[in-house]
């Protein structure tokens, strides 16, 4: 039998009238009602309150099928037409599609890896190998684009011959070939850094394109 | 080049430039092209262009093998041309063709190797075939005579050497005259410990090994300066006549076929000595790597002479790689599955 009923243990039977509590609730309620003035005030605001809440409603049109279609949702078990039940999954799909997301992943993730790294592999190595065989190359032939551009070079003979001299390049031209030769021995002496945009214009300035049109040498550095 | 310096030496006269001017018109040009196939067979086809009597005497151990398979062209300019070509399962087939595993057979020796690195999207392959040293005479090291810099140049053919940068006209008749010095010494150096050993076979035989060595050097320069022939029997006589001793003319007439190692090493040394070398390799896919100054495509070429690999090993080497497209399919239907579950896996969260 429970004798010191507290406050907080019955706080949620003040607010219910009696036929919604069984008769053992009740009994605590009253019990510690009779003991404690606050919560007897708060019970006694309720009561009234209800009571007021009820005279008011008295005049309010309730729609006839109100309670009966209420009645009928809540046997069915629906709170809300809207909701739509979740689509029951199997578990071992569910580890399955897991097992093969994860796998696939990693698998993917180290495939690239091994591509990219290959790659690089190979890269450096031919890089490398172009590096090493640039100076042994000088083709045999001018191609096509080589004759083309030779052929509507505004470069002379002599023109390439004091390029090559300012450019401190050991070549002078006796052939067609000859200026390939210069074209390969001023692209290395870039790539090294041995000399730059800058340094190609200048010279190409102070030795004799300024004797010449200065649209001609815009083009030209184009 | 060697020609020119070499009349002051009557045995040298005989003996090298007497052959070499017989064998001048006949020296051969040697293709040899090995074929790296994917899946690690070999094929090798060596051409030999030249006079017919040298090509029957190339210093190839394939020579001596049935199971190449040979092909005479019509001469061209009196030059005949023989092709040869075997295929082999593998590397190690290949060696035991070019290297034979008999040590006494003077010819020039290949030994092969080829490794297949499997790298997933990609099969590399590193080939490399190394020219074993072919001076015959190795009794003696060449770095008393010669620098590493005076063998590069030497190893150069005559056009090429005189557009090196390291080329003194003056530099190098001093380089001709070592390398004149440590060829003969070397040559001398294998015929006198050959009579050595006979000496000290017959128990019968009065000259000690002492009183030999005590006059090698006597014997060497008479030899040089006095003898004209260039057979073992001649050399023997010569070295009677500069020691003056009974005992050289029993060996002469007794053991004079013990010297035969001697003479098979001079022929070969002639035979090789004036051929030119040029090898080629072509490999499967992309080439990646090579110690070769000619590239066309994925095939690399080397063009040698004799004394190239005379004082050491020789190796060309080539790597490439061949794309393996199963692989990629693979790799895509991997990546395209890890994309298909992660994708439903972010629908299925929303």
């Amino acid at each position: 039998m429970i004798t010191n009923i507290k406050c907080r243990n019955i706080a949620g039977f003040l607010y219910l009238t009696d036929d919604e509590m069984d008769s053992q609730e009740a009994l605590l309620l009253f019990k510690h009602l009779a003991s404690c003035s606050p919560c007897k005030k708060s019970r006694e605001d309720f009561l009234a309150t209800r009571r007021v809440t009820l005279q008011l409603m008295k005049d309010i049109p309730i729609y006839p099928d109100f309670t009966a279609s209420t009645e009928i949702l809540i046997k069915s078990g629906k709170t809300s037409t809207k909701t739509k039940p979740e689509k029951p999954f199997n578990p071992f799909w569910n580890n399955t599609l897991s097992i093969i997301r994860f796998a696939s992943t990693i698998a993917a993730v180290f495939l690239l890896f091994l591509f990219v790294w290959e790659q690089t592999i190979s890269v450096r190595k031919i890089s490398m190998l172009e590096n090493r065989i640039q100076s042994i190359i000088i083709p045999s032939e001018p191609g096509l684009i080589d004759r083309i551009t030779l052929a509507r070079s505004v470069f002379t003979v002599k023109e390439w011959n004091d390029l090559a001299v300012s450019m401190n390049v050991n070549q002078t031209v006796s052939d067609p070939h000859d200026i390939l030769r210069i074209k390969i021995l001023l692209e290395k002496r870039f790539r090294s850094g041995k000399t730059n945009e800058l340094a190609l214009i200048n010279s190409l300035r102070n030795s004799w394109i300024i004797k010449r049109n200065e649209t001609t040498f815009k083009n030209l550095i184009k | 080049m060697k020609t020119k310096e070499i009349k002051n030496y009557p045995w040298k006269l005989s003996l090298i430039l007497g052959i070499l001017m017989l064998m001048l018109p006949g020296c051969l040009d040697i293709w040899i092209t090995t074929q790296i196939r994917p899946d690690g067979s070999i094929e090798q086809i060596i051409v030999f262009q030249g006079d017919s009597a040298e090509i029957a005497d190339v210093p190839f151990a394939l020579m001596k093998e049935g199971d190449w398979k040979k092909e005479w062209t019509k001469p061209e300019k009196d030059k005949y041309k023989l092709i040869v070509s075997k295929e082999f399962n593998s590397v190690k087939d290949l060696n035991k063709s070019m290297n034979p595993a008999d040590t006494n057979q003077q010819v020039i020796r290949i030994n092969a190797s080829l490794q297949r690195k499997f790298r997933w999207f990609f099969t590399r392959y590193v080939y490399a075939e190394t020219i074993q040293r072919s001076n015959p005479f190795p009794g003696l090291d060449y770095h008393n005579y010669l620098t590493d810099e005076e063998i590069r140049l030497i190893a150069l053919n005559e056009e090429t050497r005189k557009t090196d940068p390291g080329y003194d006209s003056v530099k190098y008749k001093v380089t001709e005259k070592r390398f004149e010095e440590f060829l003969f010494r070397s040559m001398y150096e294998d015929f006198y410990q050959q009579l050595v050993s006979v000496l000290a076979e017959d128990k019968s035989f009065t000259l000690s090994k002492q009183v030999l060595d005590s006059k090698k050097d006597v014997i060497y320069h008479f030899l040089i300066d006095s003898v004209k022939g260039d057979s073992s029997d001649e050399l023997l006589s010569g070295v009677g006549r500069a020691i003056n001793h009974p005992d050289i003319q029993v060996v002469r007439s007794k053991y004079l076929s013990r010297f035969d190692g001697f003479k098979t090493k001079m022929k070969f040394y002639e035979s090789a000595s004036d051929d030119s070398y040029k090898f080629t390799i072509r490999m499967p896919g992309l080439l990646l790597q090579t110690n070769s100054p000619k590239i066309e495509g994925s095939e690399t070429g080397w063009e040698l002479t004799y004394y190239d690999f005379f004082f050491k090993d020789y190796t060309i080497t080539a790597e490439s790689r061949k794309v393996n497209t199963w692989a990629f399919i693979v790799a895509g239907l991997v990546l395209l599955v890890a994309l298909v579950s992660l994708i439903t896996a972010l629908l299925r969260k929303r």
